[in-house]
């Protein structure tokens, strides 16, 4: 009887949680649970959504990739493109009515780069002067960061070299201001309570309930507020992509962009499956330190043995575009497509010329070549494409794989400490510019995994660095990505899509090549 | 009966020592840490990390630190869950996965105890019948399989129940008989075994023979002896609902313990990982417990036992 009662009363309570549909407001699942909301320690997608939603840098990142005003109404660039002047616009408050100022952006950028905050992300602010040096206590003091306010509304950064894309650097959750009398006087955990929290974004938090739920409603202090439509937003947390799906086809959410890659040819059959651009690919790290890699020949080889169009065709089956080269489409200079204007460094299915280079290097049909061992993540949809190249690299060039999965930590020791062949990974952009992705295979770069050095390489890529005429810049690019598809530390794949699902009438939600999703603009139409 | 508690209450003890130190010194055998995201980061980060979250500090004086701790009923912060402490994420999760689980225990009990002692009584009844069709449904037909056909048929096809998240009673109508079925049947089915065993036994006999009506010769007489070995397998069937499934959760997306099992080693969210431990062992081993003394209650003999041996 005690148990009857007692059931009695869990559905009674639970009874009262039930979520009600309220119109206008978009529902939306983040996956796991943020981490935090602190712009400064964000570093998954969830938290950056979040982040985004509650608060704004100096620029925004707009649908189409373009960089609008944020809390800057308009900026100076120096001619040596080392200096940005940003002017801040007098109509921008925090959430809790104070205006936002030029203090704020220093006092956030000082804090994101204090050692003792290590936040994950302060590398995204090392093109500010002294940023690094500051962040990894080879200066102590703040005020040697290049970042200072010359009144209440100006706000001048100095830049250790021109980057180029310094402007959309400025829209990402690292370099949003925060309130400062919050973040040194509130409490400790003070993303953690919707009460204190202040943002100057489109939206506020309003309730975050565990992993039950995260509301948010719009800011009334936001200065673009004309252009917020949704009545707010409410996200749920659910981790497993079938689930979301489901969520989705009962009308629970309005947005899908997780889903199940088994599903993802049925989807797109049915007409319902919606692609935009990520700025990433898909790669399998050469060990060029390792027996017959070390060998050009070989790895071109082996790179011009994979018929790619049949993998994305038969296998990943997301119409995603083949990679002939390093660098995804979607990053513009000047309104010129980096990848279109730069084309296929190699071709695809080259079976022939790859045969007669590893004739060259002394292994005719394969002969002698030793097994290779293929590392790839266990979790993650690595396994399918592993298996079909292993079959390609059998056929065409007589060679034997063996596919090693492991556990995604494990996997990433195991290809730091160099104990592999073959790693396959995808690459995602940290910012719009081809050396987001160039910067990989520098020398002495901490991800770059097939050991490769090349001096002249490096070379490159400093003066493209230094380079203030994007042109200029981008032909230096183009020659640095030249010299890697010859010396190929790497097997490109392919450039994956991003794969979402939007509910009738949902419009002008903007998913960021970045990874994160904006809903400043979104609308839910009927 | 004192000492045998003081007893078995000293081993339980051990037993979650074991447990932590066993746990603590292989998940700090795992390569990479609780702030690795899918790129390496810059030396100097990974320095300020270590530093912030010390991280770097000799693994002896972290293992002197968290069983203090410990001892204070404190499980640490959540490495990734920033600003939230292990106590206070096991908190939250766990009533959401002791409801599930008392709902799909009661379930089992309330449909497994009845069903076993009917299809006890005659051999090829459709209570002995469905008993056997549920055995077989329960033992080949995993959970993983299960919930998700559960949902595509009920909430997906027929549209009568909400396909997942935590909200008003109907969102526990599937993830509770998802995890009902298995417990169910395994119930029906030992209680069938046990009660056929002591149906004939001479006491019933007598008990019939004094006129008793047969519902009280049943569950007077017979079902407390046939629950004897039932009740030493929902012992940890309890604790295992209770802390919720890995798999059932993420089905049906609830907030409750069953994420923080797995993701908290991926995640190598020391604090959470050594949590889950300590909570699941200390809820088996005492739920252990108190079912040996309900046992011992019950049926004297055990009590015997554990004073003439191991325990």
């Amino acid at each position: 009887m005690g148990l009857l009662l007692l059931l009695v009363l869990i559905l009674g309570s639970i009874g009262c949680l039930a979520p009600e549909k309220e119109e206008g407001v978009l529902r939306y699942n983040l996956g796991p649970e943020p981490r935090t909301l602190d712009p400064a320690l964000a570093m998954g997608e969830p938290e950056l959504t979040v982040i985004l939603a509650c608060f704004e840098g100096l620029t925004r990142l707009a649908p189409g990739g373009e960089i609008v005003p944020g809390v800057a109404k308009d900026w100076d660039i120096s001619p040596d493109a080392c200096t940005y002047t940003f002017y801040l616009r007098e109509d921008a408050h925090w959430s809790n009515g104070e205006p936002v100022q030029a203090a704020d952006f220093v006092y956030a950028w000082r804090r994101a780069l204090h050692p003792e905050i290590a936040s994950p992300y302060a590398y995204q602010l090392y093109n500010i002067k002294n940023a690094e040096a500051f962040n990894s206590g080879e200066i102590t003091d703040p005020e040697l960061v290049g970042v200072r306010a010359l009144n209440e509304n100006t706000l001048q950064v100095d830049l250790e070299y021109p980057t180029g894309y310094f402007l959309s650097l400025a829209a990402f959750p690292t370099y949003f201001p925060v309130y400062s009398p919050l973040v040194e006087e509130g409490p400790a955990d003070w993303w953690l309570d919707p009460d204190a929290y202040v943002g100057n974004g489109p939206f506020v938090l309003s309730s975050w309930e565990g992993r039950q739920r995260l509301s948010l409603v719009p800011n009334d202090k936001y200065w673009d507020g004309d252009s917020v439509r949704l009545s707010g937003l409410e996200f749920v947390m659910v981790g497993e992509p079938a689930t979301e799906l489901a969520l989705f086809e009962t009308g629970d959410i309005h947005l899908a962009n997780r889903l199940p890659a088994g599903e993802l040819a049925r989807l797109q059959e049915e007409g319902l499956l919606q692609k935009g651009g990520d700025l990433a690919v898909n790669y399998y790290y050469l060990n060029t330190r390792s027996g017959p890699l070390t060998d050009a020949r070989v790895r071109r080889a082996l790179a011009l043995a994979v018929n790619r169009r049949d993998l994305v065709d038969f296998v990943t089956r997301g119409g995603e575009e083949i990679a002939l080269a390093l660098v995804p489409p979607g990053v513009e200079v000047g309104g010129v497509d980096f990848r279109r204007r730069g084309g296929d460094y190699i071709v695809d299915n080259a079976g022939d010329e790859a045969r007669a280079l590893l004739e060259g290097a002394g292994y005719p049909g394969g002969e002698g070549f030793p097994q290779l061992q293929l590392l790839i993540p266990a979790d993650g949809d690595f396994a399918p494409t592993a298996a079909a190249l292993q079959e390609m690299w059998r056929q065409e060039l007589g060679i034997e794989v063996n596919i090693v999965p492991q556990e995604w930590q494990v996997f990433f020791s195991t290809v730091a400490g160099g104990d592999f062949d073959l790693a396959a990974v995808g690459w995602n952009a940290d910012y719009i510019d081809p050396n987001s992705f160039l910067e990989i295979f520098l020398s002495h770069g901490g991800n770059n995994f097939s050991f490769w050095q090349n001096d002249e390489y490096d070379k490159l890529l400093v003066a493209a660095r230094m380079e203030v005429d994007p042109v200029a810049r981008m032909d230096l690019y183009h020659q640095a990505e030249e010299l890697l598809l010859a010396e190929m530390p790497f097997i490109p794949l392919y450039f994956p899509l991003l794969y979402y699902l939007e509910a009738e009438g949902l419009e002008d939600v903007f998913l960021s090549p970045l990874g994160m999703v904006d809903f400043k603009w979104a609308a839910l139409g009927n | 009966m004192l000492s045998y508690l003081a007893r078995r209450g000293a081993v339980a003890v051990v037993v979650l020592w074991i447990i932590a130190t066993l746990t603590f010194f292989l998940m700090h055998n795992l390569p990479g840490g609780p702030f690795m995201g899918e790129k390496r980061l810059p030396e100097a980060i990974e320095r300020n990390i270590v530093e912030r979250y010390r991280l770097g500090e000799p693994i002896h004086r972290q293992y002197k630190a968290f069983l203090t701790n410990i001892i204070r009923g404190d499980l640490g912060p959540s490495f990734r869950y920033q600003g939230r402490s292990v106590n206070q994420l096991l908190g939250r999760a766990f009533p959401v996965s002791a409801s599930v689980g008392l709902l799909a225990l009661s379930l089992a009990l309330g449909v497994g105890v009845p069903l076993g002692i009917k299809g006890a009584i005659r051999e090829g009844s459709p209570a002995d019948r469905l008993i056997f069709l549920l055995t077989g449904l329960g033992m080949s037909v995993p959970t993983f399989v299960l919930a998700p056909v559960l949902l595509y048929v009920f909430a997906l096809k027929l549209r009568w129940l909400p396909p997942a998240l935590w909200g008003g009673p109907a969102h526990l109508v599937l993830p509770v008989v998802s995890l009902a079925l298995f417990p169910t049947a395994l119930v029906a089915k030992l209680v069938q075994r046990s009660m056929a065993d002591v149906l004939w036994g001479d006491y019933l006999h007598l008990a019939r023979a004094k006129g008793l009506p047969e519902w009280m010769v049943l569950y007077r007489h017979a079902l407390p002896n046939a629950l004897v070995p039932v009740l030493a397998y929902i012992g940890p069937l309890t604790a295992g609902i209770l802390t919720g499934s890995f798999v059932v959760e993420g089905i049906f997306a609830l907030p409750g313990l069953g994420e923080y099992f797995v993701n908290s080693i991926y995640n190598r969210d020391y604090g959470v990982i050594m949590g889950v431990a300590l909570f699941y062992s200390t809820l088996l081993v005492g739920i252990n417990l108190a079912f040996d003394l309900l046992l011992a209650y019950l049926d004297p003999r055990f009590a015997l036992w554990g004073r003439g041996g191991g325990g």
